[in-house]
C-alpha cells in the first residue's frame, strides 16, 4: 500500500512539473510582449529593456524556466493587466468560490450516481431509461443546462436566484458556504445553498449520470456472481447484500469513470460560472480572455491544472483503497 | 447472413440499428454541410428588425442585430461539425504516427513515446487547450490546433496495442524476411490492420469534441465576432436571456442535437461491438 502511494505521489510531482513546463512554454511563445503591454505604448525603450532584464526575459529559455518555477514557489504569477493587482491575490479571492461550486457539484454528482445505480440494481429494470438519460445529459452543453435552469427556476417559478453567490454583490468572495456553516447561521447557510443549487446541479448532471450508468452496470455484474448467490441462500436481505457487499466490489469501474469526469468537471465549472455570474476562477478567466489579460489566463490555467492533477491522484489512490489487488502493483 | 444462405432461403434481415441511425445522421450531416447552397441568406445578412419573435416571419426569430437565428444556427452547426472532424482527423494522424512508431520500434523509443502519452493524458486537456487557444489569439484555426494537441493520446495507445499484436503475425515476419525496410513493413503491412479499431474509437468521440469546442467558443476562444458559431452565439445572447431567450437557446439546442446524434451513434456502435466481442 505504501509503495503504491509513494509511486503515485512521485508521478503526480512529475506531472506537475510537466504542467508548469507546458504552461511556461505557452507563456513564452505568446505573440505579444507582456512588458510592452504592461507599460503601454508610450514607454521608453530603456524602461522596457530594464524591466525585461529585471524579469529575466533576456536570458535563455531554460534559465527563464528556472526563474518561472522559482517565482511559482514564491507565489509570484505576475500582475494582472486588467485589475493591476498581483494575479495570486486575484486567484486567492476567486479560488474558494470555484472550489465550493466544484466540490458541491462532485457531491451532487456522486449522490445522483448512487441513486441511479441503486434503483437500477434493486429493481433490475430501467436499463433503457438510464441509457437514454445518459445520452441526453452527456450531449447537452453545460451552458444549455444552465440556461434551461435559469429560465425555469428563476424566470418562471421564481424559486431560486439567477446567479451570484449571495444576495449582496460585495460579499461574493471567499468561503461563503463554509464560513456561514462555521458561524452557525442557518439563514446565511440557506442563502448560500440556494445560490449554489442551480449551478452545482447543472454542473453535476453529466458526470453524475455517466458515473451512475457505469456503477449500475458493474453492480448488476457483481450481483450475478456466485458469492452473492451464496449470501442470498444464506438469507441475507437484498438490501444488505447490495449495500454492504456488492457495492464495494462494484466501485472500481465507477471510480475510474469518476477520474475521467474530473477534467470535464473542471472545464465545465468555468462555463457554469459564466452562465450564473458566479464570482470564481471561471468568471475571472472569461473576463481575462476577452481582454487578452495573459498573466491572469495563465494563472487560472495553472491553478485549475494543479487542482486536476492532485484530484486525479486522489482518485487513483481511492482505487487502491477499493481494490487490494492494485496495491502490490507499482 | 451466413445462416440464412446455408438453408437456401433468403430471409429479409432488418437493417441493424447502427446502420439506420448512421444513415439518418449521415444524411442530416450532408444537408448541414451543404447549407450555404440551400439557405436563403448568409450568416451576416440583416433580414428584419432586431428581436423578432420566433414564428413571426422568421422561423426562429432574429437576434439583437436583426439576423436570422435559424440561418445562423444551421451555419454554426456546419462549423461545429467540420471543426470536430478536423480535430479528430489531426488527432488520428498524430496518434497513429506516435502509436505506430512506439509499437513498431519497441525498446527505448516505445518507452519514451508512451511516457509522453501518459503525461499528455495526465494533464487536464480542455484547460490546457484553453491556455493554448488564448495564447495563439482569437481564431477558429487556433482553437482547433489547441484541442487537437490534446486529442491524440488515446488514439496513440490504441494503435500501439494493435501494432504490438499485429507485428508478431507470420505475414509481417514474412515481409521483413523478404527484405522490406522497416518503414515499408510498418506502413504497408502493419498500419492497415490498425485502422479499424482506432477509427471506430474516433467516431465515438465526435459528440465530446463538439462539446469541448463549443465550450471554448462560449468563452470567447473561437472565431471573432460576426462569425456564426454556436457557443459564441449562446454567450452573446446571454444578456438578452429574459427578453429574447431564443437567441441563446436555439444555438445551444442545436449543439445538443449535434452532440446527441454523435453520442447515440457511438452508443449503438459500442453496443454492437460489445456483442460481437462476447460472441
Amino acid at each position: 500500500m505504501r509503495r503504491a502511494v509513494v509511486t503515485r505521489l512521485a508521478w503526480m510531482i512529475v506531472v506537475l512539473f510537466v504542467l508548469s513546463f507546458v504552461v511556461f512554454s505557452i507563456q513564452r511563445t505568446l505573440p505579444s510582449d507582456p512588458v510592452r503591454i504592461f507599460f503601454g505604448r508610450n514607454a521608453s525603450k530603456e524602461l522596457i529593456a530594464q524591466k525585461q532584464h529585471e524579469l529575466g526575459y533576456d536570458r535563455s529559455f531554460f534559465s527563464q524556466y528556472g526563474l518561472f518555477v522559482n517565482r511559482l514557489f514564491h507565489g509570484d504569477l505576475g500582475t494582472s493587466l486588467r485589475t493591476r493587482r498581483p494575479v495570486v491575490s486575484d486567484l486567492m479571492d476567486f479560488l474558494p468560490g470555484t472550489l465550493e461550486l466544484a466540490g458541491s457539484a462532485a457531491f451532487v454528482g456522486l449522490l445522483l450516481a448512487l441513486v441511479i445505480a441503486l434503483t437500477g440494481a434493486l429493481r433490475r429494470k430501467g436499463g433503457a431509461i438510464v441509457r437514454v438519460i445518459a445520452i441526453v445529459f452527456s450531449s447537452a452543453p453545460t451552458f444549455l443546462l444552465g440556461l434551461g435552469a435559469v429560465l425555469l427556476f428563476y424566470r418562471h417559478f421564481h424559486w431560486l436566484p439567477a446567479g451570484g453567490r449571495t444576495k449582496s454583490a460585495t460579499e461574493g468572495n471567499g468561503w461563503v458556504l463554509l464560513r456561514s456553516i462555521a458561524k452557525g447561521s442557518p439563514s446565511k447557510t440557506w442563502e448560500a445553498i440556494r445560490h449554489l443549487a442551480m449551478p452545482a446541479v447543472a454542473l453535476a448532471l453529466a458526470p453524475g449520470v455517466a458515473i451512475g450508468r457505469i456503477l449500475r452496470g458493474s453492480l448488476l455484474d457483481v450481483l450475478e456472481q456466485e458469492h452473492i448467490r451464496t449470501m442470498r441462500a444464506g438469507g441475507l436481505t437484498e438490501r444488505s447484500i447490495v449495500l454492504r457487499h456488492a457495492l464495494r466490489n462494484a466501485l472500481l469501474p465507477a471510480i475510474s469513470m469518476g477520474g475521467l469526469q474530473l477534467g470535464l468537471l473542471l472545464s465545465g465549472v468555468v462555463v457554469v460560472e459564466v452562465v450564473f455570474a458566479w464570482p470564481g476562477l471561471g468568471l475571472y478567466l472569461n473576463q481575462a480572455i476577452r481582454l487578452a489579460d495573459f498573466p491572469a489566463v495563465i494563472g487560472v490555467v495553472l491553478v485549475l491544472g494543479v487542482v486536476f492533477v492532485i484530484s486525479s491522484a486522489v482518485v487513483d489512490l481511492l482505487q487502491t483503497v477499493a481494490d487490494p489487488r492494485l496495491r502490490g502493483r507499482a | 447472413m451466413a445462416e440464412a444462405t446455408v438453408v437456401g432461403v433468403t430471409r429479409h434481415r432488418r437493417p441493424s440499428a447502427p446502420i439506420v441511425v448512421g444513415a439518418t445522421v449521415g444524411a442530416l450531416a450532408l444537408v448541414v454541410a451543404l447549407a450555404p447552397a440551400w439557405l436563403p441568406y448568409g450568416s451576416r445578412k440583416v433580414v428584419g428588425k432586431p428581436f423578432e419573435h420566433p414564428l413571426s416571419g422568421h422561423l426562429l426569430g432574429t437576434d439583437s442585430q436583426g439576423r436570422d437565428v435559424l440561418v445562423r444556427s444551421v451555419l454554426g452547426l456546419r462549423t461545429s461539425l467540420g471543426s470536430a472532424f478536423i480535430v479528430i482527423a489531426i488527432g488520428l494522424v498524430v496518434g497513429t504516427i506516435i502509436g505506430l512508431a512506439a509499437g513498431f520500434a519497441g525498446g527505448i523509443v516505445d518507452t519514451v513515446l508512451m511516457r509522453i502519452t501518459d503525461v499528455a493524458l495526465a494533464l487536464p486537456g480542455p484547460v490546457v487547450a484553453l491556455a493554448i487557444a488564448a495564447a495563439l489569439g482569437p481564431g477558429l484555426g487556433h482553437t482547433l490546433i489547441a484541442v487537437a494537441a490534446f486529442w491524440w493520446p488515446w488514439y496513440a495507445r490504441i494503435v500501439r496495442g494493435q501494432v504490438q499484436s499485429i507485428r508478431k503475425l507470420p505475414y509481417v515476419e514474412a515481409a521483413s524476411l523478404g527484405g522490406l525496410g522497416s518503414l515499408r513493413v510498418a506502413t504497408a503491412h502493419v498500419l492497415p490492420g490498425t485502422v479499424g479499431p482506432v477509427v471506430i474509437a474516433a467516431s465515438l468521440d465526435i459528440g465530446a469534441v463538439v462539446l469541448v469546442l463549443a465550450g471554448l467558443s462560449f468563452l470567447g476562444l473561437g472565431s471573432p465576432a460576426p462569425a456564426a458559431e454556436l457557443g459564441a452565439m449562446t454567450s452573446q445572447g446571454l444578456q438578452f436571456l429574459f427578453n429574447a431567450p431564443w437567441i441563446s437557446l436555439c444555438p445551444a439546442v442545436g449543439l445538443f442535437l449535434l452532440a446527441a446524434s454523435g453520442n447515440i451513434l457511438g452508443d449503438l456502435l459500442r453496443d454492437r461491438l460489445a456483442k460481437a466481442g462476447s460472441r
